[in-house]
């Protein structure tokens, strides 16, 4: 069924079809596109593939992604590829559709979207289902929305495109997989981590807090991160990053929140204080020497939602 | 660093400077400095509709330093909260999605200064508040003065900054200051202005506004130019046969018919939007995007304008007055019959005029900038119409020569119109159009044009701001054109309501050439 959302958009019907059978798919999304008689051209500026994992109550953690892509395809309209490895799946399946903009008579496609579920003996295959229609002359970038397991098949997926994105914020195993990434990181093409990004708001509040403090290098810096019951890896990302920028020795603590996000950061030195503390949809960092309390400040957090993320990723690639 | 903690400063060896480990989070973006705002005509129009909700925007991308507060210098008793109350308001009716929450948490930052904008110790007041300031949210000396008050009241400020220190840079502490147009009326009152200015501030703490070039889409004439190889080897006079730059208002003068008696569109368009857009369009490339880089090509261009002479004048421009017509469903008034325009008015609400720059890349390629009130609708748009190509292949066609459309507003975007065969056994050719639509490509929501300039004034770069010469060379240019039409004993033509303007205009253009009626 055709529906339009918003007052300009047009959706197409899913296009469902077999993994050989995508070229068709897609140019029955644009008969769709042109049936009422418009112009129909692509606005689209990047390829797009997601990869993600099917979750054990068979959520596919790339079904998130299609709120995401909304997002994303305000800033950058996409070919997007959205693909799920799914141990429930017996066999392949593929569904096209297409989001356009409609001005006058004429209708420019912000989005073609071509969702892939797989069982996992596909993996493999994935690069080669994608490969030939990433449309020449645009940049890709693949995200990696998944747990870091296998180094070998975020290499392949890596491969397929000119920058990669991941979110630190899903593994399981920070302490081993952080190091992990930060390999990836130097040897090949761009990497960006969205949970880096996320944190941007506690770097900016830290970083603020020392121009209102009198650090001396080599001084000892001291501190606790508390974050909430899902962000080990969060907390343990800026905890390496202070710990190689301040030689700062910090304590992880696990809070009441049951969410993952950071509740609060204190760094003590020298009878110098600052802390940055959440609050609703700020930061808010207070900042004491002996001498001088200065007014608490807020900064905006992080707006955080993962499309705003991956449109800010692929913007900065 | 703002304070020595306890105990430092104890050996008698010299201080170890103190550093920021994390500093470079807070440099290297967009992020501005430091700094205290001080808009004076806080409680006027332009701060509410357009300063605080472009400021919130801003801190809705992260991009306004974390240290930072306004002060709304004007002369109504207002408190804090009421200032506050107010802009919170503009913001949520003017700014940006989601740039309420911005306001909340930024609110505290915000006070109110009340005083007459002649009273000397409002200034020593100011001074002393916003030292209070650095110590509370450390703004570290940086202040940031806007003008945002009738032309008439620039001189007193100017001259109370200066006395009061306040204008005063001092090691690493900038003063700068942001004037609105109108600057000046003609050359004379312009450098009377820029002389004031020069008395507190130096040329690089000044930030003359010209909103058009905060515009995505006027900066991305820059981008088009220069940052692709097809464009600029057929960028001459060998290739373009002129350029057309529109910029047309669907409304009359409504209200403000006083004050625009005294511009005109001449003054009150065409000397700063326009001319801003066709140095960019007209420019040679500059060495670097600096400032003084950038501006430095700009100016050359005005430069290469001559004059007018008064015998010159009605060959090369037109001027015309809208009369009542019915427009839109309702008849409209003429120019004439508004409220403040006297009966007798010869201000013109149209005005065409051919420029010639007379440089190696120019000499043959006229420029036509046209803009004016009551036109069929609002739009803003550049024209590169292209040479016909030397030999007909096609007898039976006769397409139009290829035009590059820079569209600023609305619908933002480039479009190139060339021939194309139509489908068929014959050789038909028809024309086609290739459009890049920005809102499609980058998204729908741009930021607003003064968002970009204060980031930018804030940041110390005078790219997208006019610099004194420009300033001037643009009134010596447009001073000949009134001086032309004050000598000259024609009244203004007349154009219906609604329409395109008198047909005098298309004499301006020559044999074989049409405006577009975009
Ligand atoms: N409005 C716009 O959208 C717009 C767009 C582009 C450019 N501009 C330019 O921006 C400037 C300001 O425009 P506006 O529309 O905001 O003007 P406005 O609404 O008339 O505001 C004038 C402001 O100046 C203050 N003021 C005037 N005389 C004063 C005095 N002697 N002492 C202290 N305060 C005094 C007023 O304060 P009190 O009310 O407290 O007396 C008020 O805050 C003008 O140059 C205009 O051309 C405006």
């Amino acid at each position: 069924m055709t529906t339009i959302a918003g007052p300009q958009l047009f959706r197409t019907s899913a296009h469902a079809a077999n993994p050989g059978e995508l070229q068709q798919a897609l140019t029955a999304t644009w008969q769709e596109l042109g049936a009422a008689g418009n112009d129909v051209a692509r606005a689209v500026t990047i390829n797009f593939v997601a990869v993600g994992r099917a979750g054990s109550d068979g959520a596919a953690a790339t079904a998130d992604m299609q709120g995401a892509l909304d997002h994303l395809i305000r800033r950058s309209p996409a070919r997007a590829f959205l693909v799920t490895i799914d141990a429930a799946a017996a066999r392949p399946a593929v569904e096209v559709r297409a989001i356009a903009r409609d001005r006058g008579s004429s209708r420019h496609v912000l989005l073609e979207s071509i969702a892939v579920r797989l069982p996992p003996s596909w993996s493999p295959h994935v690069p080669g289902l994608v490969r030939p229609l990433l449309i020449n002359d645009l940049p890709t970038h693949v995200y990696w929305a998944d747990d870091w397991h296998d180094s070998a098949a975020f290499d392949a997926m890596r491969a397929l495109g000119d920058h990669t994105v991941v979110d630190s914020r899903r593994f399981t195993l920070p302490a081993v997989q952080l190091p992990e990434l930060h390999r990836a990181r130097t040897t090949g093409g761009p990497v960006t981590d969205l949970d880096w990004l996320r944190l941007r708001p506690w770097r900016r509040a830290c970083a603020e807090g020392f121009e209102r403090l009198h650090f001396l290098p080599g001084t000892t810096v001291q501190g606790v991160i508390r974050h909430g019951r899902g962000g080990t890896s969060t907390a343990t990302l800026l905890a390496h990053w202070l710990e190689s920028r301040l030689g700062a020795q910090l304590a992880l603590e696990e809070g009441e929140t049951p969410d993952s996000a950071l509740e609060n950061v204190t760094l003590r030195f020298a009878e110098q204080e600052l802390e940055v503390t959440r609050t609703g949809s700020c930061v808010l960092l207070k900042a004491s020497t002996p001498a001088v309390c200065y007014l608490p400040l807020r900064l905006p957090g992080s707006r955080g939602n993962e499309g705003e993320l991956l449109a800010a990723a692929i913007d900065i690639a | 660093m703002i304070s020595d903690p306890a105990g430092q400063s104890a050996t008698s060896s010299p201080p170890q400077a103190s550093v920021n480990p994390l500093g470079d989070e807070l440099a290297g973006n967009r992020t501005a400095q430091p700094c205290a705002l001080v808009i004076f005509g806080a409680t006027g129009d332009l701060t509410k509709r357009k300063l605080v909700p472009s400021l919130m925007g801003l801190a809705k991308d992260g991009l306004l330093p974390a240290s930072f507060a306004v002060v709304g210098f004007a002369r109504r008793p207002w408190s804090d909260e009421h200032f506050r109350n107010e802009m919170l308001e503009g913001v949520g009716s003017f700014g940006r999605s989601d740039t309420r929450a911005s306001f909340e948490a930024l609110s505290d930052s915000f006070s109110y200064h009340q005083s007459d904008f002649s009273d000397a110790a409002g200034y020593e007041r100011l001074a002393e508040r916003l030292d209070e300031i650095d110590q509370q949210l450390g703004t570290k000396g940086n202040r940031l003065f806007y003008l945002a008050t009738p032309p008439s009241a620039y001189s007193v400020i100017l001259e109370n900054l200066a006395k009061s220190g306040l204008s005063r840079e001092s090691e690493g502490r900038f003063s700068r200051i942001i004037v609105e147009k109108p600057f000046g009326r003609d050359i004379a009152t312009a450098s009377a202005l820029n002389e004031q200015i020069r008395q507190g501030f130096d040329e690089n703490q000044v930030f003359r506004i010209d909103h058009y070039l905060g515009k995505e889409t006027v900066q991305n004439i820059l981008a088009l130019r220069f940052s692709n190889g097809i464009f600029e080897p057929l960028w001459n006079e060998n290739f373009v046969d002129h350029v057309q730059i529109t910029v047309a208002e669907s409304i009359g003068v409504g209200s403000r018919g006083g004050y625009f008696e005294e511009s005109g569109i001449i003054r009150d368009m065409i000397q700063n939007h326009l001319m801003q857009v066709m140095t960019l369009i007209a420019m040679e490339p500059p060495s670097a995007l600096t400032a003084d880089a950038v501006r430095d090509e700009k100016v050359k261009v005005l430069r290469a304008i001559r004059s007018f002479a008064p015998e010159e004048i009605d060959d090369a421009t037109v001027r015309a007055q809208y009369e009542r017509a019915s427009f839109e469903g309702t008849e409209v008034n003429g120019y004439l019959e508004e409220t403040g325009v006297a009966a007798d008015s010869n201000t013109e609400t149209f005005a065409a005029v051919r420029l010639c720059v007379e440089n190696w890349r120019w000499a043959k390629t006229p420029f036509f900038l046209r803009s004016g009130k009551r036109l069929p609708r609002r739009v803003t748009e550049v024209a590169i119409h292209f040479k016909q190509p030397p030999h007909h292949l096609f007898p039976d066609a006769s397409p139009k020569p290829n035009v590059l459309l820079i569209r600023v507003q609305p619908d933002e975007g480039v479009a190139l119109r060339f021939g194309s065969k139509v489908p068929g056994p014959d050789m038909r050719i028809r024309d086609v159009r290739m459009d890049f639509q920005y809102g499609t490509a980058f998204g729908a929501e741009t930021a607003d044009a003064y968002e970009r300039l204060l980031l930018d004034a804030m940041l110390g770069d005078g790219t997208l701001f006019a610099r004194r010469d420009e300033v001037e060379e643009a009134w010596r240019i447009v001073d000949s054109i009134v001086a032309g039409w004050q000598q000259s004993s024609a009244r203004p033509a007349t154009y219906a309501a609604g329409s395109w303007g008198p047909n005098a205009a298309g004499r301006l253009l020559g044999e074989g050439r049409e405006w577009r009626k975009p």
